[in-house]
């Protein structure tokens, strides 16, 4: 049995893997690089499901759910740091009594902290909080978790081609056999028994490429990262999902989400700076000294929201649950699923579902496992306790030594930027990427380093005030006088 | 944890490495970047290991001083040295050195043999400097010469009680000359808590300097300002106490040197350049006061003060550094610093700097008479020779 799975973020490694612990032979096809699209721009939360407590029980429910499991089959890619939901004076009582009782009937455990105690803890917490709950809040590292679900895979006997983007169905009847693909490797026909579509935001326009319909309504939220990690637990505003109201520290930041608006295209837009300054405003109103804190970068993600009936105004609205479709049953288009909406949380859930739906329909027999199997982490950077024998330091804000490029088993440079953490930390590659880059001088070193280094400089922009404004002078004397760049 | 402004700016510019003297002459030591915001980012991150060679940074803080985003780069460094895995044998010893009133309320134990200090880590190398000459109770000595004349608080520090009496009378006989009556500042041995922080001893130096707050309090209320001698305890009083331990106090803080130099009419100037010259005056303002004030200030007073004008020592730290040179294994380092001092002074002359420490360092590796610009004032004002 062999299955072509679309798209190498969240949600296709997670289909990958179940269908994997199946004995199914998978190849993940994925256009750009692995998780480049939602999947690489989030700000990396493991739901308790609190967020979504009385707007989507569903979605909370799973979330929880999914929290807890990943903690015991992934935890080399979790951090359970813990949470917190502030109820500030004037903040609806109702919505928080309705909180609670959700919490209670959908067993996600909270336990009220006193307000003193919390900011003792969190001192840079307004003094404006009335009622806070602790919540199982925790951070799943985004690319820690994709290239261990990569390398989960791999050991199995799946395979994932990145920069390969499928162009064609190939059909027997009204029964998918096979995917013609187009990619570094060539043009290729990976036969097959099923195709799943988890495109994320593509996944409509996977799907009228095979002649259907389906309503994405892709929707984009801006984020912000703070250069340090000034907090040290989840905090989220007690009132219904809004925008600017959630802080999550990740390794070395803090990041500040996010906004919710609604885009026809399924591409991230460029950050903007007034959204940036409004997302600080809203983000104050938990931090109120926000303002010192210096933001390194604004970035966006885009959501692949999912709503059968068609697109609705108002994305903050649309389910957080994710769908399965079999078009086998609702099209004729047997052996082609698409999974869709759905949450960074609750990927391998999607796996399962598609899973149990796939092996339904194709008369597999074998049950899901990824409840039960562990995501192993193999390549795991140690610390060096001699950092001589590491070479040299090339990027010094996220300390890595060239034998961590040496040890990277990545193919690309942007994938061995998630796996080594270079440039993404305070000089955003003003410096490391030179090193870096200009270390190999493999051919076409500048046009990627220019390339990286305008990439990095979008999310500077957004937040060109502050230390970040003379960055930018910075950056861009040193992109004129090493790359001949003018300044923009 | 430690509340600071613009700790997280940090745009990897390494115009701080550029100006860190200690980066320059040792091939160890990472540098203020690394060892300042690099480490304290990877600290709040949950880092609580310490790097190598942390502990020798001077605490001169002109990294802090070149920042182009005012990164308190040199306080972070000091945070992370508390996190150093130091034998209880030198945390003995630095907890003694960073404790420099007791030492000034008994001088006279530098006289025991440096051998003694070698097993507690001491510098058997490094010159100590000499008790004062005759034992003076400095308590409630004041001048009341002008009776209707407005009074400063004169800030003994450490060195000057133990070590530097001369400087004292010196200072407080030109401040007299300039019409001013005097009060020496605290009554009993109290230090500022700079040689506690410099050696990341944040705690310990937000106590003591508690302590000498309190003291000084109670003496200031009919005062004018306090002048101070030296130029680590000027900056510690005048800009660490209120930025970091929230001590404020109700007069200025201001370093003997500006204080005359904004106080002096031209008679007293012209009276000093009419006084024949001895040799080249080198100017070296110490670390602290180039970080708090430039070095300017020093020049300008030797320059109205003298007929020939000063020369800048071309250097940047001497390696003095309060307590640094006296633990042994910054020894090194610190004479490497010195010895650019040697090299930078190309006629015979003397030195003038505004801290104690550093004079008799840089008297040490230079072999030129080093001292606080008020004993050269005052002896040229009374036609004595200095060298005595």
């Amino acid at each position: 049995m062999r299955v072509v799975v679309i798209g190498a973020g969240a949600t296709g490694l997670g289909v990958a893997w179940d269908l994997t612990l199946r004995g199914i032979d998978v190849t993940v096809v994925e256009a750009r690089e692995l998780g480049a699209g939602t999947s690489g721009r989030f700000h990396g939360l493991l739901h308790s499901g609190g967020r979504y407590l009385v707007t989507d029980p569903s979605a909370a429910k799973e979330c929880y759910s999914e929290n807890m499991l990943l903690r015991r089959i992934a935890c080399d890619a979790v951090v359970a740091t813990g949470g917190y939901f502030v109820k500030k004076f004037g903040d609806d009582s109702t919505f928080e009594s309705r909180w609670l009782s959700q919490a209670e009937e959908l067993g996600v455990p909270t336990h009220p902290v006193k307000v003193a105690e919390l900011v003792d803890e969190l001192p840079m917490l307004t003094r404006d909080i009335q009622r806070a709950h602790w919540v199982p809040d925790g951070v799943l590292e985004g690319f820690t978790m994709l290239s261990m679900l990569v390398q989960a895979i791999e050991s199995r006997g799946s395979r994932l081609f990145d920069h390969t983007k499928a162009i064609r169905l190939r059909l027997d009847g009204d029964r998918v056999s096979g995917v013609e693909v187009e990619g570094v490797g060539g043009y290729r026909v990976l036969e097959c028994d099923a195709v799943v579509n988890t495109a994320g935001p593509w996944a409509g326009i996977v799907a009228r490429d095979w002649g259907l319909d389906i309503k994405v309504q892709p929707s984009y939220g801006l984020m912000l990262i703070f250069a340090n990690r000034r907090m040290n637990k989840v905090v989220n505003r007690l009132k219904p999902p809004g925008d600017g109201d959630i802080f999550v520290p990740h390794r070395e930041v803090v990041i500040l989400g996010t906004t919710d608006v609604a885009q026809g295209l399924p591409d991230a837009p460029e950050p903007r700076r007034a959204e940036a300054i409004r997302l600080m405003e809203l983000g104050a109103e938990l931090v109120p000294d926000l303002g010192s804190w210096r933001v390194l970068r604004g970035f966006t993600g885009v959501r692949p929201l999912y709503e059968p009936s068609g697109v609705t105004g108002d994305s903050r609205t649309v389910s957080r649950d994710f769908a399965v479709l079999d078009h086998g049953e609702t099209d004729g288009l047997n052996g082609a699923f698409s999974v869709l909406g759905g949450k960074w949380t609750t990927f391998r859930l999607m796996g399962e579902a598609l899973g149990e739906r796939l092996a339904k329909a194709l008369n597999v027999d074998s049950p899901s496992l990824s409840r039960e199997v562990a995501i192993e982490r193999r390549h795991v950077r140690s610390v060096p306790s001699a950092p001589k024998a590491r070479g040299a330091l090339l990027c010094e804000c996220e300390q890595v030594y060239e034998a961590d490029l040496d040890e990277s088993t990545a193919t690309s440079q942007m994938q061995r930027r998630f796996d080594t953490w270079f440039a993404m930390g305070p000089c955003q590659g003003t410096f490391c990427a030179h090193r870096v880059l200009g270390r190999e001088r493999a051919v076409g070193f500048a046009d990627e380093l220019s390339s990286l280094r305008r990439e990095r400089e979008h999310g500077l922009n957004a937040v060109g005030w502050g230390a970040s404004a003379r960055l930018i002078a910075l950056e861009q004397s040193i992109a004129a006088q090493s790359l001949g760049e003018d300044a923009r | 944890m430690r509340r600071f402004e613009y700790e997280d700016a940090c745009i990897k510019c390494s115009i701080c490495v550029t100006a860190c003297p200690v980066y320059r002459v040792d091939q160890q030591f990472p540098g203020p970047k690394a060892l300042g915001p690099d480490w304290y980012r990877r600290h709040q991150a949950g880092e609580q290991k310490a790097m190598e060679h942390v502990s020798d940074c001077t605490f001169c803080q002109l990294c802090e001083e070149a920042c182009p985003v005012d990164v308190p780069i040199a306080h972070l460094i000091a945070e992370h040295k508390q996190f150093a895995n130091q034998s209880p044998r030198l945390k003995l010893r630095d907890y003694l050195l960073t404790h420099p009133q007791w030492l000034a309320m008994a001088p006279s134990l530098v006289k025991a043999p440096k051998q003694l200090g070698v097993p507690l880590g001491v510098s058997a190398k490094t010159q100590w400097p000499t008790p004062s000459p005759t034992k003076r109770n400095y308590r409630h000595q004041s001048t009341r010469r002008h009776y209707d004349g407005r009074t400063v608080g004169i800030y003994v520090d450490c060195f000057t009680r133990g070590f530097d009496s001369e400087t004292l009378l010196a200072a407080t006989a030109i401040l007299q000359r300039l019409g001013f009556n005097t009060v020496n500042l605290p009554t009993a041995s109290h230090c500022c808590g700079a040689a506690a922080y410099a050696s990341g001893l944040i705690g310990e130096a937000e106590r003591t300097a508690k302590v000498t707050h309190r003291a000084l309090r109670r003496m200031t209320s009919q005062l004018e300002a306090i002048v101070t001698l030296n130029a680590t305890c000027d900056d510690t009083l005048r800009v660490e106490w209120p930025r970091y331990f929230g001590l404020t106090l109700s007069v200025p803080v201001t370093p003997f040197v500006e204080f005359v130099l904004a106080n002096a009419n031209p008679s007293f100037f012209a009276e000093l350049r009419s006084r024949p010259s001895q040799g080249v005056l080198y100017t070296h303002a110490t670390c602290r006061s180039k970080a708090a004030k430039g070095e300017g200030t020093l020049f300008s007073l030797v320059q109205q003060a003298s007929e020939q004008g000063p020369r800048i020592l071309e250097i940047s730290c001497c390696g003095a550094a309060g307590s640094y040179a006296f633990k042994s294994e910054h020894t090194e380092v610190a004479r490497a610093l010195g010895g650019r001092a040697a090299r930078a002074i190309d006629e015979p002359g003397m030195i003038l700097t505004d801290s104690g420490t550093c004079a008799i360092h840089l008297e040490e590796l230079t072999g030129y008479r080093s001292v606080h610009p008020a004993r050269w004032m005052q002896s040229q004002l009374s036609s004595t020779e200095v060298l005595q």
